[in-house]
């Protein structure tokens, strides 16, 4: 087998004292498609952030695709993060750029020409149907349209990861579902997904492999897809 | 497309969508160029007039008696030919001699008295520093009796305008490094104001230049365009002491009170500088830029 994500014996202690996580073992399989949930301050941010190098562990190794964050220089980090698809917590879309910009600069970073990056950016908004409001700003979206955008560029990359921190977190159920069918579609398409969330109907409806974190550990992790009655979020 | 050209468009798009931001940068640091802009006015008009008064001051050279007109010919095509020499000119001793009595004339009576002028060679140098080399060398010819200049004059002027450079430079050089402090707190309130773009674009990938480059471009740009505000306000400051102090006519007044080649100079050290200081304060703003994404350990 040959897994995407790997966290060895990691533990991440903030400010010396208060464990963001204890001892986590995991892996995720290539073109698993998993939810990390857990009640707020479990460690569902901090493992996501530990993905995308925002964070070292304090002990512990991580691997994404066969790569030990822990060795990876500073210089190789933006390299290493255009490897990955991103969706934050708080959206983060860059606020003084149309919602196609957005998706272009990103793309413009990997030196592409100007021809792929148009193509690449308006096939990203067509997948999270928002090619109808290319030239908005992203204040003048909605939040579920704002999300679908922030995936549209986390996907424009084409990365084999995807990971997404409570991607529903502020929008209604319908939107949630939208967005979650989007999800589905590009982990049939091949690509690895890992989804933070609170939402129990979403988590047990999606019938995927669920990890529950419980103050920085692992309380349960379902390998077989199972329907889960998820009564502590 | 290039990543320079990306980083131009990214400049000039945050500059047009920079709205009241942009503006406000804009101006206070305009104001901090206009002072700079006085100080290097003054500094530059008193170097313009002690230089001018130096270009006044000429190599007078007295022949001896009797030597030929062709001697005479021969020695100003030689001194014409002499290195830092701009303009000669011989008066014969009767030409002297004549604007002598025209001048007296009312005054004292010389009727009686023999023509005791020599004849004159009168020098003008390119710059005061050559005179004295010059002096020293044309005394040495055969026709020459002796040759004078104002030294005293000469050895004040020259201090002066070494004193006016040491003095204007410090104060252009201390006065632009107050500029640097103001302007890059100025780029910093915008660069902070916009710490959250920063921020994503580092979480998405972005190298540290990508980040970087056209947030120091905007700052180049926002300095370029606040000199030019400057020397806007020099052009109507011109204009308006040419008016109510000087009362000369424009087109002339429109350089008072340096002259074109001067004034050319100082819009280009305004520019410069400008350009310069808002490049290098954009940069020392965002010297961080690009290091937190090692890692943020709460």
């Amino acid at each position: 087998m040959n897994p995407a994500i790997v966290f060895k014996n990691v533990s991440k202690i903030y400010h010396g004292q208060i464990f963001g996580l204890k001892e986590i073992n995991l892996e995720v399989e290539k073109g698993d498609f998993v939810f990390i949930i857990g009640h707020s301050g479990a460690g569902k941010s901090t493992l996501l952030k530990l993905l995308y190098r925002a964070l070292l562990p304090s002990s512990g190794e991580v691997y994404v695709n066969n790569m030990n964050l822990l060795k990876l220089k500073s210089k190789d980090i933006p390299v290493f993060r255009r490897t990955l698809g991103v969706v934050f917590q708080d959206v983060r879309l860059l606020p003084r750029k149309t919602a196609i910009e957005n998706i272009s600069l990103c793309l413009e970073m990997l030196g592409l020409s100007d021809r792929e990056v148009k193509k690449r950016a308006y096939k990203s908004l067509e997948l999270v149907k928002l090619s109808a409001k290319s030239r908005a700003f992203p204040n003048e979206l909605s939040g579920g349209e704002q999300q679908r955008l922030a995936i549209a560029r986390a996907i424009s990359y084409y990365p084999t990861l995807l990971i997404a921190d409570e991607p529903t977190g502020n929008i209604d159920l319908k939107t949630s579902w939208e967005i979650m069918s989007i999800f589905e579609s590009l982990n049939r398409m091949g690509m690895t997904i890992l989804i933070t969330t609170h939402n129990p109907i979403i988590v047990s409806k999606m019938n995927k492999r669920v990890i529950q974190l419980k103050n920085g550990q692992v309380e349960s992790d379902s390998l077989e897809p199972t329907p889960i009655v998820y009564e502590q979020i | 497309m290039s990543r320079f050209r990306i980083y131009l468009r990214e400049a000039i798009v945050s500059l047009s969508r920079g709205g009241g931001m942009a503006i406000a940068s804009t101006i206070s640091i305009s104001f901090t160029m206009i002072i700079f802009g006085l100080i290097l006015m003054c500094f530059l008009s008193l170097f313009q007039a002690s230089t001018k008064i130096g270009d006044q001051v000429e190599l007078l050279v007295f022949l001896k008696d009797n030597v030929s007109a062709q001697d005479i010919n021969g020695l100003v095509g030689t001194i014409s030919n002499m290195e830092g020499v701009a303009s000669v000119e011989y008066v014969s001793k009767h030409d002297a001699w004549e604007k002598f009595k025209k001048y007296f004339q009312n005054k004292i009576n010389i009727s009686d008295i023999k023509n005791p002028l020599p004849d004159t060679i009168k020098v003008r140098t390119k710059s005061p520093d050559y005179i004295a080399g010059l002096s020293k060398v044309i005394s040495q010819f055969p026709q020459v009796d002796e040759t004078r200049y104002p030294q005293q004059l000469l050895n004040t002027l020259n201090i002066m305008v070494q004193k006016i450079t040491l003095i204007g430079s410090l104060l252009l050089i201390g006065f632009a490094l107050a500029s640097l402090v103001v302007i890059s707190s100025t780029i910093k309130v915008s660069v902070l104001a916009r710490r959250e773009e920063l921020e994503i674009l580092e979480l998405v990938g972005a190298e540290p230049n990508f980040i970087r480059m056209p947030y120091i471009l905007e700052g180049s740009f926002i300095g370029f365009f606040s000199s030019l505000l400057a020397i806007f306000f020099f052009i109507f400051l011109s204009i308006f002491l040419s008016f109510t102090v000087v009362n000369i006519n424009p087109p002339w007044s429109f350089f008072w009170p340096l002259n074109t080649s001067l004034w050319i100079l100082m819009c280009f050290i305004i520019v410069f500088t400008g350009t310069f200081i808002g490049f290098l304060g954009s940069f020392i703003s965002l010297r961080n830029v690009g290091k937190f994404s090692v890692t943020k350990d709460f």
